[in-house]
């Protein structure tokens, strides 16, 4: 197997353990609760992806707790691979949450349909899903802090750096409603294929940076 | 003679230690047994020999990971792991990794695959990264105090194994420890380490036939006989010590030489750091 690969599934392995089935079933619950109250399925992504980040953060605390580092730089995958391989675990999370969301919202609407009830609204989509892309940097923004420090130290790091992104975002959006922005918004609402474009290449350098630095740092670190 | 791991003149700094120009080979086909006291600097040198610390100057000379492995003091497994997880988890990291191989040793150890490595004891988790440090056709094993805390026959068998695994000429044993007695039936090179400095490198033979235990009366030597002497220890009735063979002849014939363990070169040697400090 592909020493990435490898060292991906390592993290499942690792993780594998500590995902609860009920755990899940009522994070998902939760997931289809949102969705029915905003009857915005872009919520329920949101819902899924922030679940991600939080489990994301499962290979260092468990591999710190276990003394997992020693092993991984005894593999022969190297420090670099090891690092991909979280990328990678990291990413396959996201996906798997995506997934889950978007089949059980499908569910949810077909069974909603049959019953009666109402179907989901879209017009909040965007901005869940620019929630979604803000999740996605912070993710490549806590990746590199726990490389170089470790969960432990990187805990509360990362827990302020949660917070002073989300309020910088929800700033951002009380003033949505301020004119000049209605009128670039409204402007870039012709342009959605580019502007979808260059959200995903900006997210994309992001995640490289993010893969760099992350290598970099785990490179130095001694254990 | 080929060398399966060459170390040169390793040096690492920290606050409160220091490693010196550490450099030894492990011959191909060979255990070598790495001793000295607690914080001699053994799982330091074995963190730079495997890459998990950097080393400020020097250079080590092993195979790649691939062939190497590891049976470190800490053991390195997720405690909610089970046994088989072990093998689903590191399996796909070597290309030579062996089912069969591995079915074999915890069947041989008396593993079972479905308990959970924090129901395990130290000396099973001991025995289970052996099992894994065994399956993927690794020419140089790392153990690093793999013996420590175990029952004198969990360590008999452990060193049986060492002994088994070297029988094909290519595989080679670095084996850290300070159980010394381990190593008498087991090893066929010794590299001692003293605060940070390689004491003594070659064969074990060569080490234990060096020196010799040496004790008599207070009486017995002059100033400057006490001074060739390594650990010199008075007591009320008399003294011991060790001393090189080839100071023998300077000694008076009143006091007594004996044979000398390892255990006891160890024990001397400290204590003549202790001393000149």
């Amino acid at each position: 197997m592909n020493k990435v690969l490898a060292s991906a599934h390592l993290d499942y392995v690792t993780v594998k353990p500590y995902l609860i089935i009920r755990y899940l079933v009522v994070n998902t619950l939760v997931a289809l609760g949102f969705v029915g109250f905003y009857g915005c399925f872009a919520t329920a992504i949101y819902f899924g992806m922030m679940v991600a980040t939080l489990f994301l953060s499962y290979p260092f605390s468990i591999g710190e707790k276990n003394n997992m580092d020693a092993l991984y730089v005894t593999l022969s995958a190297g420090r670099k691979k090891v690092v991909l391989g979280r990328y990678l675990f990291t990413f396959g999370l996201n996906l798997f949450a995506v997934l889950i969301i978007v089949v059980l919202t499908l569910l949810y609407q077909v069974v909603g349909g049959l019953l009666g009830m109402p179907a989901l609204a879209g017009e909040q989509s965007w901005m869940m899903l620019s929630l979604a892309a803000l999740l996605v940097i912070i993710q490549a923004l806590m990746l590199p802090l726990y490389f170089k420090l470790g969960y432990m130290r990187t805990r509360l790091i990362t827990m302020a750096k949660v917070i002073i992104v989300v309020l910088a975002y929800l700033l951002f959006m009380s003033h949505i409603y301020s004119p000049a922005l209605v009128q670039i918004l409204s402007g870039l609402q012709g342009m959605i294929v580019p502007l979808v474009c260059v959200t995903a290449l900006v997210l994309a350098l992001v995640v490289l940076a993010s893969i760099c630095l992350s290598q970099h740092f785990y490179d130095k670190r001694e254990f | 003679m080929s060398n399966v791991l060459e170390v040169r003149n390793l040096k690492k700094h920290y606050n409160s230690f220091a490693l010196h120009d550490i450099s030894f080979d492990v011959p191909r086909g060979y255990i070598m047994g790495f001793i000295g006291p607690n914080g001699a600097g053994k799982t330091t040198t074995i963190k730079l020999i495997l890459s998990m610390v950097t080393a400020d100057s020097g250079t080590v000379k092993c195979p790649n990971n691939e062939r190497i492995g590891v049976v470190l003091d800490a053991p390195f497994y997720v405690d909610e792991w089970r046994v088989r997880d072990v093998e689903k988890a590191l399996a796909p990291f070597y290309a030579q990794w062996d089912t069969f191989v591995y079915a074999n040793y915890l069947s041989q150890f008396g593993l079972d695959a479905n308990k959970k490595v924090k129901e395990l004891s130290r000396g099973m988790k001991i025995k289970l990264q052996l099992a894994v440090a065994l399956s993927h056709n690794a020419e140089l094993l790392v153990l690093d105090e793999p013996t420590s805390g175990l029952d004198p026959v969990a360590r008999e068998e452990i060193c049986d194994l060492l002994r088994g695994f070297v029988s094909s000429e290519d595989k080679s044993v670095l084996f850290s420890t300070h159980i010394t007695s381990d190593l008498e039936k087991t090893a066929d090179f010794i590299t001692f380490i003293l605060k940070g400095n390689i004491v003594f490198t070659g064969q074990t033979d060569a080490l234990t036939g060096k020196y010799a235990r040496i004790s008599g009366g207070l009486d017995d030597l002059t100033e400057a006989q006490q001074g060739l002497v390594i650990g010199y220890r008075p007591y009320c009735t008399g003294f011991e010590g060790m001393i090189e063979l080839a100071h023998l002849t300077k000694m008076p014939s009143s006091v007594l030489v004996e044979e000398i363990s390892l255990d006891e070169i160890i024990i001397y040697m400290t204590k003549e750091v202790g001393v000149h400090e």
